[in-house]
């Protein structure tokens, strides 16, 4: 009951808020543009479902956009000082990165289907019925990409509240997001490919179905590690910091 | 109705030792009023009683158990603390029905908190837009969602004005009467002494003095004489409330008639007789000066 009722006030404070429509906002706007890409950028003929893949593998690597709403969910709280009325209807630290964790994966899947969407609905359009005719959307790897995707964005906004809580000023947690997963995984991945294969964002790619090197079974394995780290993290140095 | 109780509370952050101690109690029915000047502990005490911090040792009690083991806090306790702040994007209606709706309280309660507070007619604008003295209603709007039976509130009149102080003073008042533990932190001495029934005076994270404001506060019989010992002995027999301070004497309960005839049949010289009046403010200054001893 304490659990659903945590869980309720974080998606409510998420719904009421604008930075998360904002965000999500943007989120698909980019969405539709990596999927236009994905339908149109080929030099030469392209196979429908092909098409269909490299968009839907594309708007996987949105999940930064998840982890920042994660990230602000619970940084925002300690920046407007609402943080002190959030503890005060609940003090437990546990649960409360435990709530903050489970909105945002549920908000993360919600994104995750919406941006797929977007991209099945370009590549589906761009394919024309002839196209849609030669596509195996029941394809066993085709439902493990759109299920890696969805779990792939859940996690995300996991691993955003796991980085908040332990980090709990905005502007470092935000620029350190950005920086991890904008610069240094691709230039980690540059230098030591092997190393970068295994760090978040390629285990991420392995469970959309990218062409990451590591398979799929791999990728979601480590996805959910990651996660399970971040949110171990963001629970112990919350509880350590007084308010 | 719960009692607010701290019992030796110790906070200590690094080598800084914040809180040394803190012992007092603020009971049902009663307005306590927190006294110290800035840096003396008060607010590290009223976080750690609503458990945003933890004590290094001691305890901080609301109805005999810590804040966090309480089963919902926040429908038995209204908090006010300094920094609590709200989302600059929702709107005022927006952060309480979110706020209520977390204490299971309905939308309707909502309204009647915005209306108590005359906030109603600013209730949909952003929070970010709200002035000070709204900001602060607001709080106040938010503490009293869930009509709490304990309000521990840190210096609730800051950014009021005249009529916002008036109102809240008759509000602290009414509820105390109601039977509600109110224990308020303030630097204004003056809305303190109208208001408080008990004070506790901390100074450099100690208590210097505790009690009822009326106790505190009454007038005594200052007397100064070579023989204040002697004097001290004869009236203490005679079973007199003395308090002697070398050559000086403070007698509770009696008047100067009685003192100067009293020293006349004893042949025992005085150097100065005068009744001796003290205002919660006196009562401030004195005891984060030392010069009174904590009740």
């Amino acid at each position: 009951m304490r659990t659903k009722a945590l869980l309720d006030m974080e998606l409510e404070r998420a719904w009421r808020t604008r930075t998360t429509w904002t965000v999500a906002g943007g989120m698909l706007a980019v969405a539709v543009l990596v999927a236009y890409g994905a339908t149109h950028g080929s030099a030469g003929p392209v196979p429908a479902a092909q098409e269909l893949r490299d968009a839907l593998t594309g708007v996987a690597a949105l999940r930064v956009f998840v982890m920042l709403l994660g990230v602000l969910a619970v940084t925002s709280q300690y920046h407007h000082g609402d943080i002190v009325w959030r503890y005060l209807a609940d003090p437990s630290r546990r649960f409360f990165v435990a709530a903050k964790a489970a909105a945002s994966a549920v908000i993360g899947a919600f994104l995750g289907l919406a941006v797929l969407q977007v991209a099945a609905i370009l590549a589906l359009l761009d394919a024309g019925p002839a196209g849609v005719g030669g596509l195996e959307l029941t394809s066993g790897d085709l439902a493990q990409s759109v299920g890696g995707t969805v779990l792939g964005m859940a996690l995300a906004g996991v691993v955003g509240v796991g980085i908040g809580a332990a980090v709990r000023s905005q502007t470092a947690a935000v620029v350190g997001t950005l920086v991890a997963v904008l610069l240094v995984e691709p230039l980690i991945t540059a230098v030591a490919p092997a190393v970068g294969a295994l760090l978040p964002s390629a285990a991420a790619a392995a469970a959309a179905g990218g062409t990451a090197p590591l398979g799929w079974g791999m990728g979601m394995a480590l996805t959910v590690a990651y996660a399970a780290l971040a949110a171990t993290a963001g629970t112990l140095l919350c509880a350590r910091h007084d308010v | 109705m719960y009692t607010v109780r701290v019992d030796r509370l110790t906070k200590r952050y690094g080598t800084a030792v914040v809180l040394d101690g803190v012992t007092f109690e603020a009971v049902p029915g009663r307005v306590t009023g927190f006294l110290g000047r800035n840096g003396a502990g008060k607010t590290t005490t009223l976080r750690i009683l609503v458990g945003l911090a933890a004590p290094t040792s001691g305890s901080a009690t609301i109805g005999g158990l810590p804040y966090a083991e309480m089963h919902e806090p926040a429908r038995h306790v209204g908090a006010l603390l300094d920094g609590a702040g709200f989302h600059p994007g929702m709107s005022a209606r927006s952060q309480l029905q979110l706020l209520a709706h977390s204490a299971g309280v309905t939308d309707a309660r909502v309204d009647q908190v915005l209306a108590l507070t005359d906030l109603a007619h600013a209730a949909d604008k952003r929070t970010g837009k709200l002035s000070l003295g709204m900001r602060q209603r607001l709080t106040l709007a938010a503490v009293l969602l869930a009509d709490p039976s304990v309000l521990i509130l840190d210096e609730p009149a800051n950014g009021l004005d005249p009529p916002g102080l008036r109102w809240l003073r008759d509000l602290l008042r009414h509820l105390a009467d109601d039977g509600r533990t109110i224990l308020v932190s303030s630097h204004q001495l003056n809305e303190v002494a109208v208001v408080a029934d008990d004070v506790v005076v901390l100074n450099r994270g100690r208590v210097v003095a505790a009690g009822p404001v009326a106790e505190l506060t009454r007038p005594c019989v200052y007397v100064r004489s070579p023989v204040a010992a002697d004097l001290a002995a004869w009236l203490d027999r005679a079973g007199m409330r003395v308090r002697r301070d070398g050559t000086e004497l403070r007698v509770l309960d009696t008047t100067t008639d009685f003192i100067g005839d009293l020293a006349a049949l004893m042949a025992a010289p005085l150097h100065e007789l005068r009744l001796e009046t003290s205002s919660v403010e006196d009562l401030f200054f004195a005891s984060i000066d030392g010069r009174k001893e904590a009740a």
